[in-house]
């Protein structure tokens, strides 16, 4: 397929990390942070770590929204979708992610009717053709996602649609990065950036990353090719003393984004003064709330949520690995009583997490290292 | 590149049942953490919705409503069932 076919070929990618090598300066190391679970996922499913050289580190970040959600947001999802009546849809991945005590694959397990969906405008159809029930959405997700929510609450608003809610855990990508680079535990010489979430903000939003903090950023796109060629980029303007965004994935991300989703969303959606995010804490101005035109919407407002703060495991070091602090590996549970069966923590659960990707594709490169 | 298709208009796959709008917890990516963007390419454009096709050749529902007119054989990149990006690749 066009796009597709042309980034995977091995070729290609053998004189990227040709070049690559060519520009490494002698005796340093290099960290880069790959944003997106996306590219965490590309590169252990293409194994894009073993064309890279040694002193060249990719650091997991936080962009998997499943894995960044706290889990009293999960223990709240589930009180909702345990009303009489009420039909609770979620992503896929939604349903393993395990709250205090439950998952909602739990809740569905006992009586609770959670249904999975690919689209938010799947869970407004559901609430079309079940007019006597309440149909509520669990909203998750970074800037791509967030358009095709405000999208489904814009059209129900518009339908007059009453028996629709969703609970929103839109999460927005700059300050948690911000947050990572004031991080002292954390040194990082430069990004690739989320693909699809400039689709949507455009680069703009990322000029502090060079700004603020000396640090190159490339926009990547998700094939093997896209993200060898974004680590060369970024070893390019460190080699030069170059620190600017750039769009390695000019195929898809205009430089502006899409105003019409930035219009759709700024109409739905206005910023919560705090969210809580696994591993990170409390961040300013990171997460997505409904706006007052859209109140009526607001599941939190329909439902009683218990509304409380829960502690991660003391086992589960996924803060670590979302901060890059440590990688999966070295987790105390991973890959034994923490497997993407019986998740402990989130980075397990989404094929994207940074432990599910690595115990799903990377670890067997270890073995064989080890061997 | 997806092939022309000929003949008889395609349908979408049949949204209606929740089996067929699944996100099913077992396939290879979260459309979500995995920042999907799917490259499909427009078949068919009613209103704000338009049929389109992906690299395996099945037939989705996609709203148009955030890119602007599209027409057949154009292509979008689709997260969610919305259309994010629209490229207009005939002529």
């Amino acid at each position: 397929m066009k796009f597709v076919d042309e980034f995977r070929d091995a070729e290609l990618g053998r004189a990227l990390s040709t070049q690559i090598l060519s520009e490494l300066e002698p005796g340093r190391h290099y960290k880069v942070m790959e944003v997106c679970g996306g590219h965490t996922h590309s590169i252990y499913k293409y194994g894009i770590d073993d064309l890279l050289p040694p002193n060249v580190e990719l650091v997991h970040g936080p962009g998997c929204p499943v894995c960044v959600i706290p889990m009293g947001r999960v223990d709240d999802g589930i009180a909702v979708a345990r009303n009489d009546g009420v039909i609770f849809t979620c992503f896929g991945d939604m349903l393993r992610v395990p709250g205090s005590e439950y998952t909602l694959l739990d809740a569905k397990a006992q009586g609770a009717d959670v249904r999975m969906v690919y689209s938010p405008l799947d869970a407004l159809r559901i609430a079309r053709e079940n007019p006597g029930r309440q149909v509520v959405f669990f909203a998750i997700g970074f800037e791509t996602t967030a358009p095709s929510t405000a999208l489904t609450l814009k059209r129900a608003k518009a339908e007059g649609i009453q028996n629709f809610s969703c609970v929103c855990n839109h999460v927005t990508i700059v300050p948690p990065l911000r947050a990572l680079l004031e991080s002292p535990d954390l040194r990082l010489d430069g990004f690739i950036g989320p693909g699809h979430v400039c689709t949507v903000v455009g680069a703009r939003p990322f000029q502090f990353i060079p700004a603020d903090y000396g640090r190159p950023i490339v926009i990547s796109g998700f094939e093997p090719l896209d993200i060898l060629q974004s680590v060369l980029m970024i070893l390019r303007q460190l080699r030069a003393g170059r620190c600017e965004v750039e769009n390695q994935y000019t195929r898809v991300v205009p430089q502006e984004g899409n105003l019409r989703a930035l219009e759709v969303m700024s109409e739905v959606f206005e910023l919560r003064p705090h969210f809580e995010w696994r591993g990170l804490g409390f961040i300013s101005q990171s997460a997505l709330k409904l706006s007052p035109a859209y109140q009526e919407f607001d599941a939190e407002a329909r439902f009683e949520v218990p509304n409380v703060r829960v502690a991660d495991p003391k086992a589960c070091q996924c803060g670590e690995v979302l901060k890059g602090v440590i990688k999966p590996w070295e987790c105390k549970v991973f890959g034994t009583a923490c497997t993407p069966e019986h998740a402990i923590g989130t980075c397990m659960v989404s094929p994207e997490g940074a432990c599910a990707a690595y115990y799903n594709f990377g670890r067997y490169a270890r073995e064989r290292e080890a061997v | 590149m997806i092939a022309e298709p000929a003949g008889e208009q395609p349908q979408a796959t049949d949204t209606r049942s929740a089996d067929a709008a699944a996100c099913h917890a077992d396939q290879e990516h979260c459309i979500t953490c995995g920042d999907e963007g799917t490259p499909m390419r427009v078949v068919s454009v009613e209103h704000v919705t338009a049929v389109c096709a992906d690299e395996q050749l099945d037939f989705h529902d996609v709203a148009i409503d955030l890119v602007g007119p599209v027409n057949a054989g154009d292509e979008v990149i689709v997260h969610a069932g919305v259309a994010i990006r629209h490229r207009r690749l005939t002529g």
